[in-house]
This record gives structure tokens, sequence and C-alpha cells, in this order.
């Protein structure tokens, strides 16, 4: 997790949601502004390890993975596994739904490779081309 | 000429990136600075002001002391850095114009690289930590003439600078969308990383934005000016979501992988939202942005409307910026009384934007807007009724346009054109009317605010 820096005030930490609720007008972004939250009963990390596949994972992958723990162990018989990889696929097998876990959190997603000051300086360069 | 002398010294600044980097580090070597950086969370400590006194209860020393050994050598070491840099790319060669353009670029250049430096492995030790520590803000020394003009470098908490004259220069940054480079990737797996790691930036560049804004209301605290740093700030970041806007739009059409695509629309659910969040300070703190912030809301609007054409939200967001900027109000958008719920979006509340530059457009343009967002929720709602949270907005929307405290600045009020007949706009307010008047459950406190509303647009049904 990448640390806020200290800052001398609270930050306000307000964020519209990357998901429109059901009953909202609006249909792709939230239209109330909420306080940041991890939500920490369900989290990109833990949903990864219930499923067994890495945080960033491509959507299909995820997909597929699902659908082979779905055929291998059939939801009638094993329903408390699945009580927790259903909701672990949705979280991590829609790139919104992943992200929107970050930014309401108020968190920097920890995908990597990321920029830095290394790379940024490498990439000057192709800037001025 | 220009241009090969300016990346002549953006390639040295590279190559001596190293020991640029000591120069930075070299208030890490002070025996105090330990002490400093465990307590710093972005303010200048040396200001002292009632807002912040008490921060000497933390045994921090506030006492003003004029420049130390160790804030005179790291100056001297910036200056021989950037002296030496420019001798050997032959800067002063060309005419001070040009000096002058060139020296602007690298400002951007420098202060890009800055922005994503910190050392010792600690978010909180960044630039603005050493000019804190050393006691530099607003520091300038002469660096050398150009036919009677002197050139200086400047040094503040927000960077690195280059002028000639500005006593009050902030310093200025490339946008950071400039080192992302979605266009020239072919494979697959190369374009998801670099979305992914624009969704991150995103989220920095919101991370920045809260940060330094947190800041900045510190400052307002202590009776300082902040405004001009802050909407420098707003622009810089919203040239980046113009980009990136702009690169969903041309590049999501040319893939036809799930994975791709599902990774753009995240990221552009992402920058809609962020860019929301760079409204906050007008659409709730009232304070009015410049031009250049409306021009790039333009843009950011056109550019979205590429990626979804028939989105109703981001055409009001349009009209918004154009009514700001003095425009006629586009006919087309009446175009939504007749069409059914599906034929067009409503990807997101129109209602910020709306609020955040009323005070800059004509009563009737803010009208017609408010009633179309208002006209918009019903018709997205319908046949079930609008919650009384979205009636609120239509109301405080329309009173946000005598809320807006001026700050001095050169802030336009344009009379706009309206060229839409007495009967269009008539049909606009009644149709709003019509839905207040059977789309809504008539609960207490709801009763008062929807006859506000059949007052407000009742009284202008016979204006032209």
């Amino acid at each position: 997790m990448i640390q806020r820096r200290k800052a001398f005030v609270e930050i306000k930490l307000l964020r519209l949601g990357l998901i429109a609720k059901p009953n909202s007008p609006c249909e792709e972004i939230d239209d109330h502004w909420l306080h940041a939250q991890p939500a920490l009963n369900l989290s990109p990390e833990k949903a990864a390890a219930s499923l067994a596949v890495d945080v960033w994972s491509y959507q299909s992958t995820i997909k597929k993975r699902y659908q082979t723990l779905q055929v291998r162990y059939p939801s009638d018989q094993f329903m408390e596994k699945h009580i927790e990889w259903g909701p672990a696929a949705e979280l991590l097998g829609n790139p919104i739904m992943r992200l929107n876990w970050y930014w309401q959190s108020g968190l920097i997603p920890d995908f990597k490779p990321s920029m830095d000051c290394t790379t940024a300086l490498a990439r000057l360069d192709s800037y001025l081309e | 000429m220009s241009d090969l002398i300016l990346k002549k010294i953006t390639r040295l600044f590279k190559e001596r990136w190293s020991s640029f980097e000591e120069i930075l580090l070299l208030p890490s070597h002070d025996k105090d600075f330990h002490l400093f950086l465990n307590s710093y969370c972005g303010v200048d400590l040396a200001a002292s002001s009632p807002a912040i006194s008490h921060l000497s209860s933390r045994g921090l020393t506030l006492s003003s002391r004029g420049l130390t050994a160790g804030s005179t050598k790291f100056t001297q070491l910036l200056k021989n850095h950037f002296e030496s840099l420019f001798a050997e790319s032959q800067l002063l060669t060309l005419e001070s114009t040009e000096i002058e353009k060139i020296l602007f670029e690298f400002e951007k250049n420098i202060n890009l690289i800055l922005y994503y430096w910190f050392g010792l492995d600690d978010k909180n030790y960044q630039f603005r930590t050493c000019i804190h520590f050393l006691k530099l803000s607003q520091f300038q020394v002469e660096l050398f003439q150009k036919k009677s003009v002197a050139f200086c470098l400047f040094l503040s908490a927000n960077g690195i600078g280059f002028t000639s004259h500005d006593k009050q220069h902030i310093p200025n940054t490339r946008p950071s969308s400039k080192l992302y480079q979605l266009k020239i990737l072919a494979s697959e797996s190369d374009v998801i990383s670099e979305i992914r790691c624009v969704q991150r930036e995103i989220c920095l560049l919101i991370e920045e934005w809260e940060y330094l804004n947190s800041i900045y209301a510190i400052e307002f605290r202590s009776g300082k000016n902040p405004f001009a740093k802050r909407n420098q700030l707003a622009i810089w970041i919203l040239e980046s979501f113009c980009d990136f806007q702009k690169w969903i739009s041309e590049l999501n059409k040319q893939h036809d992988s799930q994975d791709v695509k599902s990774e753009y629309e995240a990221l552009a659910a992402l920058v809609l939202s962020a860019t929301q969040k760079i409204l906050l300070p007008a659409s709730i703190s009232r304070i009015c942005y410049p031009q250049d912030v409306i021009v790039l809301l333009e843009k950011f609007a056109k550019n979205r409307l590429e990626y979804m054409p028939h989105d109703y939200s981001t055409k009001l967001m349009l009209q918004a910026t154009q009514s700001a900027q003095g425009s006629d109000f586009a006919s087309q958008l009446l175009d939504i009384l007749n069409l059914k719920p599906h034929e067009w979006k409503l990807s997101f509340d129109p209602n910020n934007i709306i609020k955040s530059f009323s005070w800059s457009y004509s009563s009737k343009h803010h009208l017609l807007l408010c009633a179309l967002t208002g006209i918009c929720y019903f018709k997205k709602t319908a046949p079930k009724k609008l919650d009384p949270f979205f009636l609120s907005e239509i109301s405080y929307s329309v009173q946000s346009k005598d809320s807006f405290a001026f700050d001095g600045g050169n802030h336009k009020i344009h009379d706009n054109p309206c060229s839409l007949s007495c009967e269009q706009t008539q049909i606009i307010f009644s149709t709003l009317i019509d839905y207040l008047e059977n789309n809504l459950n008539y609960i207490e406190g709801v009763q008062e605010q929807i006859e506000f509303l059949k007052q407000i647009f009742k009284v202008r049904k016979g204006d032209s």
C-alpha cells in the first residue's frame, strides 16, 4: 500500500464512485460525494488470494479461472467456497470495479511497473523527439 | 536552432541527474534534518502564524534565520549546475527572447521530474521539503545577463523557475501526460500496462491535488492568497486529463480485445470522476476559476464527446463552458425533449459544472442549463418518481449564480446572446414544470422547493 504524504490538515477525501447506483438518473459515475474509505471486507488482495490469481490479472483470465472453479467445484456442493469466489471474481473480473476499490478508498493502485523519477527522466527524450 | 538547444539542455540535465540529485540530498546531511523530516507536513514552518503556532510545542524551531551555510551551499551548487548546462549547450548565443522561451520549456521539464522525485525513500522528502528546511522560499539569484536582461534562478516550494523579471513567479510544470506513450504501443499487454499506469497516474494527480489544496488552505488561513497557485495546479492537472481523454477517444476503437476495452472504460470513468473533483473549489466553495480552466474543460468535453457522442451530460458540460466564454445557446440541446431515454446517456451529474461557472454567463443561459438538467433527471427516472435529493440539486444550481465570492481577479461576466425563440424557451420551462407537478412525491419539505422552482421558471415564461 502506498503511504500518503503527511499533510498539515486532514485532507478532504471526497470521491464520486466510478459506478453509478441503480436508482440514480446518472448512468456512468456516481452522483453523491462520499468520504473515501477502504472496503475492508474484500480488498483486491483478498480477492486474488481467494481465487489464487494475481491482483492485476486480465479480465479474461479471471473469468476463465472462475469458470474453471465453477466446473470443478459445483456451487450446490461447495456453497461456502462460492460465497467467497463470487464477489472476488466480480471485483477482479471487471477493471472498473477493481479501480473503483482503490479510488473509493483514496488509495493509489499498486500496479507495477509504475511511473517514477527514473522512467520519467528516460521518457523526457521521447517527448522532445 | 532553439529546439536543438532545448534538447541539448534537457539531455545534459538527464546525463547529470545524479550530481543534481546529490544537491537535492544535501539537506539530509544536516544533523537537524531528520527531526525536521519526521514532523514535516508540507507547510513552511518558518512562516509563523496563529494557525500553525502550536507547532512550537512539537519541539520545532520557528526562529527565522538568514541564509545558513547549508542554504548558501545548496543555492551555489544549483547555480553552478545550471550555469554549466547553459554554457555547454550554447544557450547564451541566442537572443534574449529565444532564451526566455527555452528556459520556460526547460523549467517545465525539470519540475515534471521533480514531481516524481523524493529522497531517502520517504515521500515526505520532496523538493518542497528542501526549500522549507533551507528557508529558501521565493529565493532568487542572477545566473547571467543578456543585453541588459538579467536571467535569474528562482526557487520556491512549487519548484525551480527561470525568470527575467517576475518576483511572484510560480514555476511551471509540463503535464505528466506527456510522459505516457499510448500511441506507439502495439502489443495488447503493453497497451493494458500503459493504461493501468495512466489510471495510477490519475490517482496520483488527485492525491497531489488534495495534498496541495490542504497546504493552500493553511496558507489562506495565514492571510496569504494561494488562488493563483491553485489555479495553476488545476490547469496543470486538467491538461493531462484532456490528453488522457483524447487517447481514450482515439484509441479505444482500435482494439477489439475485451480485456483492453474494459481497461479503457475504467480509465474513462476515472478521468471523468477526477475531473469533477477539480471542480469542487468552484462548485462547493464558489471560487471563480480563470478562463484557462474553462477552456480546458471545454476541450475535455469535446474530447469526451468523441468517445461518447450521445452523452447528454457532456453536451451540457460543453454548453456551460462555451456559455462561460460568451457563446450562444446551442439549439441542438433541445433535441432531448423528443428523445427516448435509451437514445441518450446521462453519464454524470452536470450540476457540478453548471454551479461552477454560473457566475460567468447570463441568467437566461443559466436557467436553460438548470432546466435541461432537471428534465434529464426526470426523463431518466420516469416512470419512477425522482429522489428528492435531485430536486435539491436543481434548486441549489438555480441559486448558485448569486453566491460567488469574486476575489478581485479579472473575471469576465458575459451577456450571452440567445437565439432560442420565446416558444422554445417556454417549452423547456413548461416541460420541467410538468415534471415537477407530476413526477415527484409530495412529501414534506419538498413542496416548498417545488413551489420555489415553479416560481422561478414560471416567471420567465414571458421572457423572449
